[in-house]
């Protein structure tokens, strides 16, 4: 299905209203979920860094990003039909992104850490965007062309905040300059203008495009555009007027972290309304038909995560000829030592923490597509 | 095709991660076999050396008055001075400005303070904020004495000195000169949790044999 029958044809000036306000979940929850809570995370965040020690970005980690994550297993293998469309995805995904992370981990960790930071940034921008693209959706608003000028507008608002915040900057730049790609401060300059200059001419040509799209008789909904000031309110803010990664962190994971688990319990709310797709236990199918192997498999992993939750150390695993200490050095770019005995598991543990977020983001990258007709039934 | 639009992003992801890769594989030769370790070459003259294009140079150039920024100069300065001190006056700058990212920093000024002989008060605020941000710190606390006049190895004493305080632990003791051309025995101490009281700590290796360094001003 193209994104084109998403919207009205065109009604000509004067036969549709102008705006058209269209809600994610409703009034009351989209004040409080999508418009209000930037807000109140960027209030939390700027009190986190009076009040709370840095450890307390950790804990946003901990009881935010991580239960995040979760949603996306909670819908990518928890409803049947998700599982029977992406079912290949589902299984390779893992597999590849694992291996990658591991090895990258031991062979090149800054290229790693970049990616990762990049791909963490490219998953947010979609996200916002995804969430403009429902308002849409919702309110039929809009015009053909308006999902690709949104993406535009959020690549360029995004990428704008990435290449001149002090924040970011003293981030990527560290990282280049550690693979010895050693940019003067005169091209930083240069490149932060160029960005400035995109940014403000790209504002207006957004502005050109939402009036001609408007006399053409696409309506606006105006509350998607209170969405995109809101999250943008809180990213500019954080990024420029803190020099901490403690207030962009907490405050980007609580609106990044509860929007994503708000969304997901709606859809599937609302595909569990329609009585032909189930949510899906399929592990709990296995184990009550006596699937040995899978009980086997589960009872495994249940003890790997026991073991790396309870710090204790991984030699138990190899029966005494296998001594995960002795082979592997410390990759200070993760800030990960080197392997003296119990510490082991540290490089177990980062794989696995990089794999989950990297898995998240590649999963979203296909389970949300606003113009596939299935995703459209739970929005 | 279909595969390749299916894990489009995935390819992305794994075509930048092979070229970005492949560069740093190629420029700092982590599997090399001379011994040289060129990640760490590219770390000192990237922040502690001033050879021109410099990541401390840039950044303080961009940002003058950012914490990340003050901090490196402050590596760099006491590099070029071979003087840990010369540092000093810009970790205090940067600390200052009340960021708490950088455990480094917490752990410069701790040991600033600590070289310099302040207040004790002074030195255990700081050690009290590098405790409350990072409770799980496995990063040591260095405390400075002038020499050991007890009986044994100091470190076998320095350890059961402090075997009854709870979450501390002896980890090395060192003797080496200081700026001032003195004799000092350094003690470094593995703290476990958020708290951490170091005037306590410091009476019991006193009594234990460490000897309390001259005043700030004395010079043999």
């Amino acid at each position: 299905m193209s994104s084109e029958s998403l919207h009205p044809p065109d009604l000509g000036a004067g036969q549709a209203s102008l705006f058209q306000i269209g809600y994610i979940l409703n009034r009351r929850g989209d004040w409080i979920w999508f418009l209000g809570l930037p807000l109140v995370a960027l209030a939390t965040a700027l009190g986190s860094q009076r009040w709370l020690p840095y450890v307390a970005l950790a804990s946003v980690n901990l009881w935010i990003t991580i239960p995040h994550h979760f949603s996306t297993w909670f819908r990518t293998y928890g409803i049947r039909e998700d599982w029977q469309r992406f079912k290949q995805r589902l299984i390779i995904g893992p597999l590849v992104i694992f291996a990658v992370v591991f090895t990258g981990l031991q062979v090149a960790p800054i290229t790693l850490l970049l990616v990762v930071m990049l791909w963490d940034s490219q998953h947010s921008i979609m996200q916002q965007h995804g969430f403009g693209r429902i308002y849409d959706f919702k309110a039929s608003s809009g015009s053909p062309r308006t999902p690709r000028f949104d993406l535009a507008l959020h690549w360029i608002l995004y990428g704008n905040m990435f290449l001149n915040a002090p924040l970011f900057v003293t981030m990527w730049l560290r990282e280049l300059y550690r693979l010895n790609l050693l940019i003067p401060v005169g091209a930083v300059r240069f490149i932060q203008l160029v960005s400035w200059t995109v940014t403000v001419a790209y504002l207006a040509v957004y502005l050109v495009h939402v009036v001609v799209s408007m006399r053409r008789g696409h309506p606006v909904n105006p509350i998607k555009y209170l969405f995109f000031a809101a999250s943008y309110f809180l990213w500019y803010t954080a990024a420029w007027h803190t020099a901490s990664i403690m207030v962009f962190g907490i405050a980007h994971r609580l609106m990044h972290g509860l929007q994503y688990n708000v969304m997901v319990l709606h859809y599937v709310k609302r595909k569990t309304e329609d009585t032909t797709t189930r949510s899906r236990f399929w592990l709990l199918r296995q184990l009550r038909a006596g699937n040995l192997l899978v009980f086997a498999i589960v009872g495994l992993l249940y003890a790997f995560c026991f073991q790396l939750i309870t710090l204790a150390p991984l030699d138990e695993f190899g029966f005494g000829f296998f001594h995960f200490a002795d082979h592997y050095q410390a990759i200070p770019e993760h800030g990960i030592e080197a392997m003296p005995g119990w510490l082991g598991y540290h490089m177990f543990a980062e794989a696995l923490l990089s794999t989950v977020a990297v898995v998240h983001y590649y999963f979203d990258s296909f389970i949300w597509k606003v113009r596939d007709r299935q995703v459209q039934e739970g929005l | 095709m279909g595969i390749l639009n299916r894990y489009r992003i995935l390819f992305y992801a794994l075509g930048m991660v092979v070229l970005l890769g492949a560069w740093e594989v190629i420029t700092l030769q982590p599997f090399n076999t001379d011994g040289k370790d060129y990640a760490w070459e590219l770390e000192l003259r990237n922040t502690f050396q001033d050879p021109g294009v410099t990541l401390s140079r840039s950044l303080l150039e961009l940002y003058p008055d950012n914490a990340d920024a003050i901090f490196l100069q402050g590596l760099r300065q006491s590099h070029s001075q071979n003087d840990f001190l010369t540092g000093c006056q810009y970790y205090r700058k940067a600390y200052q400005t009340g960021v708490t990212h950088n455990e480094d920093l917490f752990h410069y000024m701790i040991d600033c303070l600590e070289r310099e002989q302040a207040a004790p008060e002074v030195h255990q605020q700081v050690v009290t904020a590098w405790r409350r941000n990072y409770p799980h710190s496995l990063r040591p606390l260095k405390l400075r004495f002038a020499d050991f006049r007890g009986i044994g190895d100091p470190m076998m004493v320095a350890a059961g000195a402090l075997e009854t305080s709870p979450g501390l632990q002896v980890i090395s003791t060192d003797r080496r000169t200081d700026a001032r051309g003195l004799i000092v025995q350094d003690v470094y101490i593995r703290v476990s949790g958020p708290v951490l009281e170091v005037a306590p700590a410091r009476q019991l290796l006193l009594e234990a044999g460490f000897e309390r360094r001259p005043p700030p001003g004395y010079s043999p």
